[in-house]
């Protein structure tokens, strides 16, 4: 059975105005969710903090560019879609994202990767939270592309009917 | 969801981890300045520095820790500072020399463009100097 997905904002700041989704059968959104199990988790304090700050500073005073993400060069004609972006500070703690343009990022979920695990994939916690936000970029890519969501990066917002759906 | 969600998590960032991520984000910027101005790609820098693009790219985003040994490395392949100290700093600018610049107040008086007499601006005053004034 498929499950739906809906994109809410979470704060406009300065630079960015930052999205995240919320599954219809949580009670939180995935960035909600994210911040409720990390934020107060000893074990990853600094990191966690790292990711928060790093977040508001682009938000508020440096905008989402591309040099802070780590990406890969592609040599395509056309743009290529957008990509899934890992926010990992020290291979451990990992906030999976979707950078849309300078001053618009969505940020879904993540988790702690277990040291025995190579790659996210491996990785029992985090690949559920990887293979999500995958999906979760393919179909707002989707949608971008059929125009039911647009992107206005002047006022630094996603333009999209409240009745929109994400089907995962 | 909470009001200014990313805000009010924030707040309770401790202030060395602050100065964490403006430094290494501040640093960021400055490579990538360097780059542009030298016209080099990520791809470029990664040959001169005999590393693979993908491990530049790692050092380059916002979310490695470069040591000051990379910085050094990347400093010597650039040519340029990346990380000054306000001392080095001070003893760097303390060199340049001082750049006298004419400034010329322009109006129009019937059609015509006009230019009063020009004063001479000195960068390291804090006012302008009317060329009488010059020795």
């Amino acid at each position: 059975m498929n499950t739906f997905a809906k994109i809410i904002e979470i704060q406009q700041l300065n630079k960015v105005t930052y999205y995240t989704v919320k599954l219809e059968n949580k009670l939180y959104s995935e960035f909600e969710d994210f911040i409720n199990r990390h934020e107060n988790d000893p074990e990853v304090e600094d990191e966690f903090q790292y990711i928060i700050d790093l977040i508001e500073q682009l938000g508020e005073v440096r905008g989402a560019k591309k040099i802070y993400f780590r990406h890969e060069q592609r040599a395509e004609a056309l743009p290529p879609p957008s990509k899934l972006i890992e926010i990992d500070y020290t291979n451990n703690l990992r906030l999976y994202c979707m950078r849309i343009c300078d001053s618009i990022v969505i940020l879904f979920n993540g988790g702690v990767k277990s040291k025995e695990a190579k790659t996210a994939q491996e990785c029992s916690i985090v690949k559920p939270y990887f293979d999500q936000a995958n999906k979760l970029v393919k179909k707002i890519d989707e949608l971008i592309r059929e125009r039911e969501i647009e992107v206005d990066d002047v006022n630094q917002v996603l333009i999209f009917d409240n009745n929109t759906e994400i089907e995962l | 969801m909470k009001k200014n969600l990313i805000s009010n998590t924030a707040k309770k960032v401790k202030p060395e981890i602050k100065q964490h991520v403006t430094k290494n984000l501040d640093i960021i910027d400055q490579i990538y300045d360097i780059l542009e101005r030298k016209a080099w790609t990520q791809k470029d820098l990664a040959k001169k520095m005999g590393k693979n693009e993908s491990e530049i790219s790692k050092w380059l985003s916002g979310l490695h820790n470069l040591t000051i040994k990379t910085i050094a490395k990347l400093e010597v392949v650039l040519g340029e500072d990346i990380i000054l100290t306000p001392i080095e700093a001070q003893k760097q600018y303390q060199k340049t020399p001082d750049v006298v610049v004419k400034v010329a107040k322009v109006h129009e008086k019937n059609g015509n463009i006009q230019y009063s007499e020009p004063s001479i601006y000195n960068s390291k005053a804090t006012s302008f100097i009317h060329s009488s004034q010059i020795a």
